[in-house]
């Protein structure tokens, strides 16, 4: 499994990943301040979209930036299973935990709020008028109001967020995010794939890894599979990999773009060999090519840089994409109902 | 005795069961180099395929290739406790701490009508990286009922496994007997075209051949061997099986 295309260029895992657990801090044509501020003002919200469309990923923000005080609890509605709000709050900490206390001013997100129970929204509702519960955010593909009981209805009423679709700027920022200034995709060919996916975020990316894949592995065929490749103006390091890949939690995006040419087209093998391809030697790359044996506690980095001989350009596209690239590592938010909760 | 010992195998060279099968396969090359591509990616993958045609002894081989990492659950009554799958995966430290075991490859067998709990769970552990990958078989993709949840997160990724083909089924007996001559070429051909298609029948009409060729005392297979394999195996079929 070596010779998978991303490692080819140079990437530790997927980047086209769907997962909403593997890239937490990319937003786009999602706002999240809305929700924040709801939260802030303590208000009792619901955020309805699609399948796909980041509904996930907007809950992973919103865990990670009150996470890590235990302030936030997840729940996971399943349908015709009540959820258990208050076994979860009493686990947000050990103390708690282990006192049988009920803690005040939390901040409850639920997931698939559509299948949430009327008892659970009774209990909800109870555990908001008391007090023990701050805010609370719903996330769900439908407003329904079926399932919910008319005091919460009232709540929630005129706090229902829609995410729509991204626009098409935000989907080529979406997809530069994940895989840097790399020739193998141009712009014209994530507007392309944008189109082929309706506008829906996960089958875009689904679309962009097949779409390099096929170019890494089998070489562009002609400009009218849309796979169109520039010339060869930027390099990407083969990073040497850690053992057990797989199992990384974070992606580890060190692509670095150098202004240095390639001898050979991109789309030729040259892509994948080491000896023609510059690596940059960043205090990351080294640290992680001499380890032998990943250490798993240790906070993931993912980081995109742009250094190079010559200044690096940055893509003529028109949102930046440097501000969307280089994450920070954040803490991760400590939500321990979250798998606790699934154990009932 | 059984026909097999007096042969020389230790056991039953036409056995159905899967582990027997993916020493002997032959012909899923390319659907596992594809599927090894797809749980590296950390994707969501359906594999479909006719009753018989290899999609346990696909999940087999890959899980062979992904040692222990890998869980393995069957959907046939429509259900599987993942729960307690994940359970079992998680260490005693991690049970103290409410943390979940990350990076599982979950593949499930069977996948058909699966209720609505289960597919939740299945999207829960697979968004939050509990399994890192999850394949699921099934017969038909179109009629698995799974949720649109689950189908967007599916998308394209596809794999289809085929019958083996007459060269394909010789190759996989030449596997399984090894150097022995009981089953020429040609009488694995007659029975592959008298199995029509069905891949596990083939199987269980070579072994009925070979038990009737060695009953009768020939070296090899021959006509009047193969004359008789359509009475016998409706009350050998499932027998013979367990016995493999």
């Amino acid at each position: 499994m070596a010779d998978v295309w991303f490692r080819k260029i140079g990437f530790g895992r997927n980047p086209f990943s769907i997962k909403p657990a593997a890239f937490r801090y990319e937003l786009f044509g999602v706002d999240p301040e809305p929700v924040l501020s709801g939260v802030d003002n303590g208000k009792i919200m619901f955020v309805e979209a699609p399948p796909g469309y980041g509904k996930t990923t907007l809950l992973k923000s919103i865990i990670n930036r009150f996470g890590g005080k235990g302030k936030v609890v997840y729940a996971h509605a399943i349908s015709s299973q009540s959820v258990d709000i208050k076994g979860l709050l009493k686990r947000s900490s050990l103390a708690n935990y282990i006192t049988g206390n009920v803690p005040s001013g939390m901040v409850l997100v639920v997931d698939e709020a559509q299948n949430l129970t009327p008892e659970s929204g009774d209990e909800i509702l109870e555990f908001f008028r008391n007090g023990n519960l701050r805010a609370v955010v719903f996330f769900g593909t439908s407003y329904w109001k079926g399932a919910f009981p008319s005091g919460l209805l009232q709540l929630v009423n005129g706090n229902v967020l829609s995410l729509s679709k991204p626009t098409p700027e935000q989907a080529i920022s979406l997809v530069r995010a994940r895989i840097g200034n790399i020739p193998l995709l141009s712009n014209n060919s994530i507007l392309e794939a944008y189109r082929k996916a309706g506008g829906n975020p996960r089958r875009l990316l689904q679309i962009c890894e097949d779409e390099c894949r096929a170019s890494v592995e089998v070489g562009p065929v002609a400009e009218s599979v849309s796979f169109q490749v520039q010339p060869a103006s930027a390099v990407i390091p083969s990073l040497k990999r850690r053992r057990g890949a797989i199992r990384r939690r974070r992606p580890i995006v060190a692509a670095s773009v150098s202004g240095v040419a390639l001898k050979q087209d991109v789309s030729t093998a040259a892509i994948g060999e080491p000896d023609s391809v510059e690596v940059l030697p960043s205090s990351i790359v080294r640290k992680r090519a001499s380890r032998k044996v990943p250490v798993r506690r240790r906070k993931p980095v993912a980081r995109l840089q742009t250094k190079g001989r010559k200044a690096a350009k940055q893509p003529s596209s028109p949102v930046s994409v440097a501000s969307s690239t280089v994450h920070a590592d954040g803490s991760e938010g400590s939500y321990w109902g979250e798998f606790m909760g699934m154990q009932k | 005795m059984a026909w097999f010992e007096e042969l020389g195998f230790g056991e039953n060279p036409f056995s159905t069961d899967v582990r027997v099968s993916a020493r002997s396969s032959v012909g899923l090359d390319r659907q596992l180099s594809e599927l090894g591509y797809l749980v590296g990616s950390g994707a969501f993958v359906f594999v479909e395929g006719a009753a018989g045609s290899g999609k346990s002894v696909l999940l087999e081989l890959i899980s062979l290739r992904l040692g222990r990492r890998c869980v393995r659950v069957d959907f046939s009554g429509g259900h599987a406790d993942l729960r307690s799958v994940v359970r079992k995966r998680t260490s005693f430290l991690s049970r103290i701490f409410g943390s979940a075991p990350r990076g599982l490859v979950l593949l499930a067998d069977n996948v058909r009508g699966v209720d609505l709990e289960s597919l939740e769970l299945l999207k829960y552990f697979y968004d939050n990286d509990v399994f890192g990958s999850v394949v699921l078989a099934g017969e038909s993709f179109k009629v698995a009922g799974l949720s649109s949840a689950i189908l967007g997160r599916i998308g394209s990724r596809v794999v289809r496994v085929v019958h083996p083909t007459e060269e394909e089924a010789v190759a996989i007996v030449r596997n399984r007997l090894g150097s022995s001559a009981i089953l020429g070429d040609s009488a694995v051909r007659r029975i592959y075209s008298m199995a029509r298609g069905d891949f596990r029948k083939f199987l269980r009409m070579c072994e009925s051949a070979c038990e009737t060729a060695v009953a009768s005392k020939s070296s090899s297979v021959a006509e009047e061997h193969l004359a008789s394999l359509e009475e016998p195996l409706a009350k050998r079929g499932k027998g013979s099986a367990a016995t493999g």
